[in-house]
């Protein structure tokens, strides 16, 4: 164990810190991920997985002026175990199985995960993949496999059959205008929350049954998660979930096929809350390991932050008998280190190493000598290494809002600058939640050339698939070429639904937010890997009742009833009357209001 | 009195003579009379006096208005409480005044080397170098606004606020303004805990400039390239500080068409300013109260209060703030007043802004709390839509009155005429209660004060004129001259603002080659912004107005073809039997509990706070805006058909009754016409009033 120990740190004194003359933004990545051989030697027997850690120093903004530094924290995770890809094993096992991994998430799970669970548990044992017969001695081995790999993540994906995940949890914007996007990490989240996952289903189903097995997991896994990680991911649930056409792989392997699903919660608020669980993920949470440099409040107090959890899944043989986990969980955060402290600095003199940790690593891609948010103790062990983050200039600049008044319908305007002075391929989706319902035949696609007003075309392909009311959100997914130095108007109308008054959420004052749309992009003529943004995001006033008025027109209703109706009422629309002169003989017959006019028989009677 | 009757031996003798005595003995007699006696004797009654009763109504309306101020006036309160006001920290400190001066001297300098042009290029570089904004120059007919975004960091870029100036270099002092609102911009600008977007807008060209702006940042078919916007733009702040120094501030706040900002916004720069102990004050009226009244007197109140009436019935935005109301953006002007060797310098100033700013960030939502429709009697005390409605109600109550006696004394029986006939019930008749020549008179009589009435409304903003007419419409039943009455004070009301240029404008701009069609709609939806807030505040009241216009229009045709020579009795009368069961069904169905459930649910649902009627305008604003019906007829027919086409239902209904109002409007405002609507206003109703006469004779 201190073998492994010493081993895994030695190359923590040699990690020294040059000059740090740079005052402004900072980016943080920091990455921990766990991966283990499995043949690995570890404290004298078998280690299943790997974990290893990497912190990246990095400075966002080439002029030195303006003021921001962005720092990114890796946390890696690998594992790797048997999976039981047998069709016919018994059910109960699968539904063990899940009870199991429900009881062991429970502590952060809502109680409406766990009543959705219980009420499916049952019919969905069928639904869940299985096990081979020969799962129980494996299943033992596996569970105790989990060393360092969060073992509440691996039963999460073992029991849904996931292939691959994608949870992040975003606060504040990504300026890809000053900031650009970094050539080898993973693409960035959209605004606040958004959750993606591939499932692996059995092709000799039919497309229906998929469909029930697929959105039956998607609902576990956003409960599970939103259990594990304290966010409302439950609330994903199908108006805003959708299939992302050009990300989900239609294709079957080793007789399984591949299903994607995505989701993005506009509204979530990222704080500490998310932090902590995620934290726990780890395997050494926050007592040692580069995590314990990560306080709480200074990781939201920042620019922009970015929590996120990544898993992914490889076969390690044809049959697939054998798949290697991966999970990366990653926090992104850009900080200015004139104002906010993004490490606990009194933990950075005396930080320890985690145990499990294969590798830990500090780098950074500038001199970081006099960076005063370092702690002395800290700096020493810092690498500068120039390529752990290698930022690419975004060719695109985007611009996305709401054309027309507050209060009317107006049209949805999202705004493609090519800055490139060669042409872009790009795909752009958009995925507009029912409440702000797309008049689809009415969008255009209008291109200008920066200079000239000269009309160029750029839509190849467009696919549209409505919305329902309640139902499911829009999605538009365009094919673009953007022609080199133009501007591409995208502009579908758009109205203002009316929404029930149930559906109004406390602020219903603040607007409804409407999540960015992603643009994939890469040069026209290239193979270049293709590259991802988002555009901001909107917020949309949609009509509200005011919910302190029905107590005034109860009121008011009530009044104007007793007194003014029924009196004025009676007066202008008496009885104009037809009457017989004998009626004014007779006694009193007082016209009823009720009764159109007395009949002349009647008023023969009266006389 | 009462002493002195118990003092008194009482008998039966003096019993018989007390006046409640005598009333009893007389409705007693009364009530022995048969009903159409006692009905003939009453509506003769309501004749005789319906004249006088008018005028004192209208009087009576008016002193009431008169006395508000001299009645309970209720102190403002911070009705949002996210506001957090009272933060006294503030970091606008005294070093900023020497930037300032700094600034001012070089924008002075620009201005006589280079111009308006220099002025604008220094300003824009000002807020790149100082903030990283995003900086663009907007030009448009009749000038180039400088505009700049900054990026918060904290902020999603969902959401902004804003600060304006003007930019006008043959004002004397306007280096002052331009300068305060720079270094203001960049104070904000730095503060970490902002979580809105701050937005500076260099108005030229004053009000123009300002709508230009507010036009291309909400609707423009091609979007000029590059123009930086930040989502939802909560609150535009105009700054206006001609002078160095100063003595007080005042803060502005009527914009056009007499529309006013979320009275909290209006609070939240009173307190500040009392916070830095600077007299923050609403404009002085014209008329001057002496001086031995003290400030606080209930006379000073009045004529505070009556110049906030004329100020806003003039209609014309009192500063660049109005251009942003009508977009519903909360704004308000802070001038500064008072002699140029004041107590005070413009740090003050910054400071009270820096404090408005830092609330405004801390509101999570939009204004919605407080009123939209006050009057301010002084700093610290309204006079609420509640208070001043009545009033309104009680002026318009004489003509409604006078509808009702010429209703009832139009349609009921002589039976004097059918005895003498000599004929039975087949020969009972239909006659007017009044001979016509009296009859004739009293129409006279009634749209004369219709026609005062509808004069001095014109004279009332017509946003507060509109929160009358719905807020009394549920009480009325005669709704044929309050229809007259809301379309023509609107129509006047808006004819009066001044938007024709700035509109004219965007149409000719955006409609270049390909575009001009589109361009003409989009200029056409331009035309129905402008009522978005001032209209449609209660959305029940919306509802019985249409309900009740449903109900009285046939009411008010029977009554015409009644009048109308040579029509059968007979026919009236069926007619009138049916329509008498359509109105009772109705009724009951309006009283059974479930319609006032539903009533209550749909209202609840309908009442959209400020509104947006146009939710369904899309599909109804072609065809229906290009109807040349009159407006109340319009609206009938648009109920109706929107109704019919529409299983939407109560959006529509909503949408209906408000564009179709507006509509025909609104289709004048756009051919030019819109100052024809006063004189069609003035004409109309004598001409009406003829008419009716004629008819009647």
């Amino acid at each position: 164990m201190r073998l492994t120990e010493q081993r895994t740190f030695a190359g923590w004194p040699r990690l020294t810190i040059a000059g740090f003359a740079l005052a402004s933004m900072l980016l943080v990545l920091l990455s921990l991920s766990i991966a283990v051989a499995r043949a690995a030697p570890r404290g004298g027997r078998l280690a299943a997985d790997t974990f290893d850690e990497e912190l990246v120093l990095h400075d966002l903004t080439a002029q030195e002026s303006s003021g921001q530094r962005a720092v990114a924290a890796k946390f890696h995770f690998t594992l790797t175990h048997n999976h039981f890809a047998n069709e016919d094993d018994d059910a109960s096992q699968a539904g063990a199985k899940l009870n199991q991994m429900r009881y062991e998430s429970d502590t952060a799970t809502s109680t409406s995960t766990q009543r959705s669970s219980q009420g499916e548990a049952a019919s969905s044992d069928a639904l869940l993949p299985s096990r081979s017969s020969d799962s129980e001695a494996e299943s033992a081995e596996l569970v105790d496999d989990y060393s360092a790999f969060p073992r509440v993540v691996g039963q999460i994906a073992h029991t849904l059959g996931v292939q691959s995940l994608r949870l992040g949890f975003t606060q504040g914007r990504w300026q890809f205008d000053n900031w650009g996007l970094e050539a080898n990490h993973s693409p960035l989240f959209a605004p606040s929350a958004e959750l993606q996952a591939s499932f692996y289903v059995s092709a000799n189903l039919s497309t229906p049954q998929q469909d029930s097995i697929v959105n039956q997991r998607w609902a576990y896994l956003r409960n599970a998660l939103a259990g594990l990680l304290c966010a409302s991911l439950n609330s994903i649930d199908e108006s805003i979930t959708h299939t992302p056409a050009v990300l989900s792989h239609a294709s079957t392997k080793f007789g399984q096929d591949i299903r994607t699903l995505r989701g993005v919660l506009s509204h979530e608020t990222v704080c500490t809350e998310n932090l902590t669980p995620w934290r726990k993920l780890l395997p050494c949470r926050s007592q040692a390991s580069l995590a314990s440099l990560i306080s709480g409040i200074p990781v939201v107090d920042t620019l922009y932050t970015s929590i996120s959890v990544e898993l992914s899944t490889a076969c390690l043989n044809t049959a697939c008998t054998q798949r290697r986990l991966t999970l990366e969980q990653t926090l992104l955060a850009v900080i200015d280190p004139s104002r906010s402290k993004l490490f606990a600095l009194s933990n950075a003199s005396n930080i320890r190493a985690c145990p499990a940790a294969r590798s830990s690593i500090v780098s950074s891609t500038f001199n970081v000598s006099g960076a005063s948010f370092l702690a002395k103790a800290f700096q020493e062990r810092i690498v500068v290494n120039a390529n752990a983050w290698v930022s690419l200039p975004v060719p695109i600049r985007t611009q996305r809002f709401l054309r027309g008044s507050v209060n009317s319908p107006g049209h949805l305007v999202t705004q493609l600058s090519n800055l490139d002075s060669a042409p872009l391929s790009v795909l752009y989706q958009d995925v507009v939640p029912w409440f702000l319902p797309l008049y689809s035949y009415g969008l255009e696609v209008t291109t200008y050339s920066v200079n000239g007003m000269a009309n160029l075309t750029a839509l190849v392909q467009k696919s549209i698939r409505p919305s329902k009311l309640r139902g499911r959100p829009t999605v538009i997914e365009l094919s673009l070429v953007l022609p080199a130095n133009s501007t591409t108007i995208i502009s579908v109308p758009c109205d203002r639904a009316f929404l029930h008054f149930t559906e109004y959420p406390a602020d219903a004052s603040r607007g409804f937010d409407i999540g960015p749309a992603t643009i994939f992009f890469r040069a026209a003529s290239s193979s270049a890997p293709i590259r991802q943004m988002h555009t901001n995001a909107l917020l949309v006033s949609l009509p509200i009742p005011d919910f302190s008025m029905p107590y005034n027109v109860v009121c008011m209703t009530s009044t104007v009833i007793a007194l003014a109706f029924s009196s004025i009422f009676n007066a202008t629309t008496r009885q104009m009357g037809l009457k017989s002169p004998k009626v004014k003989k007779g006694a009193a017959a007082t016209p009823s209001l009720g009764k159109a006019a007395p009949e002349p028989p009647e008023a023969s009677q009266t006389g | 009195m009462t002493r002195q009757n118990q003092e008194r031996p009482r008998n039966h003798l003096d019993l018989l003579q007390s006046p409640i005595h005598r009333i009893h003995h007389r409705l007693s007699a009364f009530m022995t009379l048969s009903p159409i006696e006692r009905r003939r004797r009453w509506t003769r009654a309501l004749a005789r006096i319906q004249t006088p009763l008018a005028l004192l109504l209208w009087l009576g309306g008016i002193a009431w208005l008169v006395a508000l101020p001299f009645l309970h006036v209720p102190r403002t309160y911070m009705s949002e409480s996210a506001l957090a006001v009272d933060h006294p920290k503030m970091s606008f400190g005294n070093a900023l005044e020497r930037d300032m001066e700094a600034l001012d001297e070089k924008l002075l300098n620009a201005a006589a080397t280079g111009g308006k042009d220099l002025v604008r290029q220094i300003i824009a570089d000002h807020l790149i170098d100082k903030t990283g904004a995003e900086t663009f120059m907007q030009p448009f007919q009749n000038g180039t606004n400088v505009v700049a975004i900054t990026r918060v960091p904290r902020s999603d870029g969902k959401e902004a606020m804003g600060l304006s100036v003007r930019l006008d270099i043959g004002v004397k002092g306007w280096q002052y303004s331009v300068s305060l609102a720079l270094v203001l911009h960049q104070l904000i600008s730095q503060q970490h805990y902002l979580s809105k977007d701050v937005v500076f807008l260099a108005a030229d060209n004053g009000l123009s400039g300002a709508l230009a702006f507010v036009e291309e940042y909400h609707s423009h078919l091609v979007p000029l390239h590059d123009f930086p916007r930040a989502g939802i733009l909560h609150v535009m702040l105009n700054v206006e500080c001609n002078q160095a120094r100063f003595s007080s501030l005042e803060v502005q706040i009527e914009g056009a068409n007499g529309l006013l900002p979320n009275l909290d916004l209006v609070n939240v720069l009173i307190r500040y300013g009392e916070l830095q102990n600077v007299p923050v004050r609403l404009p002085r009226s014209q008329v001057r109260v002496p001086s031995t009244f003290s400030s606080d007197s209930r006379l000073n109140w009045l004529t505070q209060m009556l110049g906030m009436m004329a100020r806003q019935a003039t209609g014309q935005p009192t500063n660049l703030h109005g251009a942003f109301l009508e977009y519903r953006i909360e704004a308000a002007t802070l001038s500064c007043r008072g002699s140029s060797t004041g107590a005070n310098s413009r740090v003050i100033a910054g400071r009270l802004l820096e404090g408005t700013f830092k609330a405004i960030s801390f509101i999570h939502e939009r204004f919605h709390q407080s009123f939209f429709f006050y009057l301010l009697a002084h700093e610290h005390g309204y006079i609420s839509i509640a208070m001043y409605l009545p009033p309104l109600g009680l002026m318009v109550a004489g003509a409604v009155v006078g509808a009702i006696s010429l209703w009832l004394s139009s349609t009921h029986v002589e039976h004097a005429a059918s005895e003498a006939s000599g004929s039975s019930s087949s020969g009972a008749r239909l006659v007017a209660f009044d001979s016509s020549l009296r009859g004739c008179g009293r129409a006279v009589a009634v749209l004369v004060v219709a026609l005062l009435s509808s004069v001095l409304i014109l004279l009332i903003p017509s946003s507060l004129v509109v929160g009358a007419i719905e807020a009394a419409a549920p009480f009325l039943s005669s709704w044929s001259y309050l229809v007259s009455f809301a379309t023509f004070c609107t129509a006047s009301g808006r004819a009066l603002v001044p938007r024709k240029s700035t509109l004219s404008h965007g149409c000719t701009e955006s409609s270049s080659g390909a575009q001009r069609d589109s361009a003409a709609t989009d200029c056409q939806v331009l035309h129905a912004h402008c009522f978005e807030r001032s209209t449609c505040r209660g959305g029940m009241s919306q509802l019985f107005f249409s309900l009740a216009m449903v109900l009285a229009i046939p009411i008010f045709l029977l009554a015409a073809l009644a009048h109308t020579p040579g029509t059968s009795p007979k026919l009236i009368y069926r007619i009138g039997r049916l329509l008498r069961r359509v109105v009772d069904i109705t009724a009951v169905v309006l009283t059974s509990p479930v319609a006032l459930l539903l009533v209550v649910g749909l209202t609840a649902c309908l009442h959209k706070q400020p509104t947006i009627f146009h939710a369904n305008v899309a599909t109804n604003e072609g065809e229906l805006r290009r109807q040349s019906l009159p407006a109340p007829l319009a609206t009938v027919f648009a109920y109706g058909w929107s109704v019919a086409t529409s299983p939407d239902l109560h959006v529509q209904v909503l949408d209906a009754s408000n564009v179709i109002l507006h509509s025909a409007i609104d289709d004048w405002q756009a051919r030019g016409l819109a100052w024809t609507w006063p004189i069609v206003c003035l004409v109309y109703v004598p001409l009406h009033a003829t008419l009716s006469a004629i008819a009647l004779a």
